[in-house]
């Protein structure tokens, strides 16, 4: 759940931050994320498209080019900082302990690989497995993401299979080398809604039945909050709010996030007009507004101080573990 | 999506464990099938692969079906026109130029085959460098190449004989060594795009290492320009060759080579045409055969047109 009292987080991530040197300046993409991840834990990061969401979790794996990229901060994970982890130790990571899924099921797989090939790579690498034992493995996997005939569709290719389907090869994937944090960028956003709901009872159901952690990076707060035990808000490479899902729902603190869910059409009500929008565009990267990169758009900015300073994130008043970046509270 | 492959996904979301007793999907073809019976759809690379094969079993066969030595010596049938006896003639020592012809395959293949493997290896490696890495290398790369494609290939070719000698086997060195540039761009071209995929970075987020990623994950998928520049490249290192030769600077005489003979046959052109006429045409054949089977590799190749091909499949 949200917060075990025991143990120690899996990943415990300290104000991680990613620049990317550009023509016209520095980028600065992530700033400063913090957070932790507990074993069996579903946590969330939502944020419109360009707000730092993916390369925040690609800067985990090491796999932001370094140049353009430049990361700093502290990713902790099983007693080593993977920011200075060197590329052999950080290659002996990823797809073992830490898979990830990608966004766009339609090109994320080889086309010119047969599914089992591209099923057996990572356990042949990792685990050391023969080759006859990781085609075992490899049919046991397909069966469990829910892959008709598997022993049949491990020699089939990428396109005989639909959008769906290969989905669901990615997570097999991820899942070959029995991962302890699966990160899953975006996976539900190229399926239709059917299949979005099914990946999604998916991912669920095997992370109830191997225990690891998901760290589900999503725009679409609907999938949220199917899957999440906690949110994260992400806005202009800041984490805006934080809280255990139901709060977040139920309670939003920061305008952003009152914003995004008041933007959401609701099931079995009237249908308005129009829905509502946040006017504005997301801030540009190289020319972060000295305040609240929050402030241009902000509908209220209650407070003096948004506009020339930035407001750390810090405890609600009276929520424990619920926390906003914003020098006041909207309430419910 | 058809709503057979639909079908079965439902299922399999509630239930895994019962689903492996439904009709597995016809069974898949393999990629080369799809191409090779593609290639086969297409008449003229039907007949150029006939030329081919034909023109393999002469230089494989030699000796044992060709009527005559290749070095035979008649003087009593010096510059004979086409007849029964000599179906494409004698030279000005009498020999047969069909046997010569004939023979002759072997070395143009050869030299073919040899110079070709030599850029394909050379380029290949060098432009998956390049390609996937970017930057100095890159860099470094390709200005090396661009400074070899600057020269006229025959020009260059020469330069590379004058340093190493003439000869067969160091004609083959040199022509590979004029063919690589290509190669390498062809290759650098492709992995450019390939090497943003989002299979290649979800390969490396699965832990595999470079080596790995571009053997495995970036070659594969830019195979389609390579194996297409091969083949034409076997024409114009066919070409090359019996430049070379016709120069004086590939085979020595009296071996049978294709463009030696022309040479030869240059000085009787007046009085016996048939002397440059069908050792010229071995080579155009040669080469129009290996261009047309290029092309339509090409076509085969092209995921444009394989994409037409299953999206039928899929709707049908």
């Amino acid at each position: 759940m949200s917060s075990p009292a025991t143990g120690d987080p899996l990943l415990r991530v300290r104000d991680l931050c990613v620049r990317f040197g550009t023509k016209r300046g520095a980028a600065e993409v992530v700033n400063g994320l913090s957070y932790d991840l507990w074993p069996g834990q579903t946590l969330a990061i939502v944020g419109e498209s360009g707000s730092g969401k993916s390369v925040g979790v690609l800067s985990l794996l090491g796999l932001v080019p370094q140049p353009p990229g430049r990361v700093t901060g502290e990713v902790w994970f099983g007693g080593r900082n993977l920011v200075e982890a060197s590329e052999a130790e950080l290659r002996r990571l990823r797809g073992n302990d830490l898979a990830m899924i990608f966004q766009d099921p339609m090109t994320s797989l080889n086309p010119v690989l047969t599914v089992g090939r591209q099923l057996t790579e990572g356990m042949e690498l990792h685990l050391g497995l023969s080759e006859s034992d990781a085609r075992v493995r490899a049919v046991d996997l397909l069966a469990r993401v829910g892959i008709p005939s598997p022993r049949e569709r491990l020699d089939a290719y990428p396109h005989q299979f639909s959008g769906g389907m290969r989905q669901r090869v990615m997570i097999a994937i991820g899942l070959a080398c029995d991962p302890k944090v699966l990160i899953a960028d975006e996976p539900t956003t190229a399926l239709d809604v059917t299949t979005q709901a099914q990946i999604v009872d998916l991912v669920g159901e095997l992370q109830d039945e191997l225990r690891m952690a998901v760290l589900w990076i999503t725009h679409d707060l609907g999938v949220v909050a199917g899957i999440a035990d906690r949110v994260m808000v992400m806005y202009a490479g800041r984490i805006v709010e934080e809280a255990d899902v139901d709060e977040l729902y139920d309670a939003p603190r920061h305008p952003y996030t009152r914003g995004l869910l008041e933007s959401l059409p609701v099931l079995g009500t009237d249908r308005p007009e129009q829905l509502t929008a946040i006017p504005g565009m997301p801030p540009d990267p190289t020319e972060l507004p000295p305040g609240c990169p929050f402030w241009p758009r902000c509908p209220q900015r209650l407070d003096d101080r948004c506009k020339t300073e930035n407001p750390p994130l810090r405890p609600v008043s009276g929520g424990g573990d619920h926390k906003i970046a914003a020098f006041y509270e909207v309430s419910g | 999506m058809a709503a057979d492959q639909e079908q079965p996904e439902r299922a399999g979301a509630g239930a895994a464990a019962q689903v492996d007793d439904r009709p597995a999907l016809p069974a898949s073809r393999s990629r080369a099938a799809e191409v090779w019976s593609a290639v086969l759809a297409n008449r003229l690379a039907v007949a150029g692969l006939v030329i081919l094969v034909a023109i393999a079993l002469a230089a494989l066969l030699g000796e044992r079906i060709a009527p005559y030595g290749p070095t035979e010596i008649d003087f009593q049938a010096r510059l004979e026109g086409p007849s029964a006896r000599h179906p494409f003639g004698t030279d000005q020592l009498g020999r047969d130029i069909l046997s010569r012809v004939m023979l002759g395959s072997r070395i143009s293949l050869q030299v073919g085959f040899i110079s070709v493997g030599i850029a394909l290896v050379g380029g290949v490696v060098l432009g998956l460098i390049a390609g996937f890495y970017g930057g100095k290398r890159d860099d470094v790369i390709m200005r090396v190449m661009d400074i070899l494609f600057a020269f006229p290939a025959i020009l260059l070719a020469i330069a590379v004989l004058a340093i190493l000698g003439p000869g067969i086997g160091n004609a083959m060195i040199a022509i590979g060594i004029v063919y690589v540039p290509i190669f390498a761009r062809v290759t650098r071209a492709s992995v450019l795009s390939v090497r943003e995929e989002v299979y290649v970075r979800a390969a490396r987020s699965l832990g595999a290492s470079d080596v790995r990623l571009l053997r495995l994950h970036v070659l594969p998928n830019v195979l389609a320009p390579i194996i297409v520049q091969t083949s034409i490249s076997l024409a114009f290192a066919i070409l090359s060759e019996a430049a070379l030769s016709f120069l004086g600077l590939g085979a020595p005489r009296p071996t049978p080579a294709w463009g030696l003979m022309l040479a030869e046959g240059r000085g009787f052109i007046q009085q016996a045409w048939w002397m440059a006429f069908f050792p010229g045409m071995a080579i155009l054949l040669t080469v129009l055969a290996f261009n047309v089977l290029g092309d339509a590799l090409r076509d085969a190749l092209d995921p444009r047109q394989k994409s037409a091909i299953e999206s039928r499949g899929v709707t049908a």
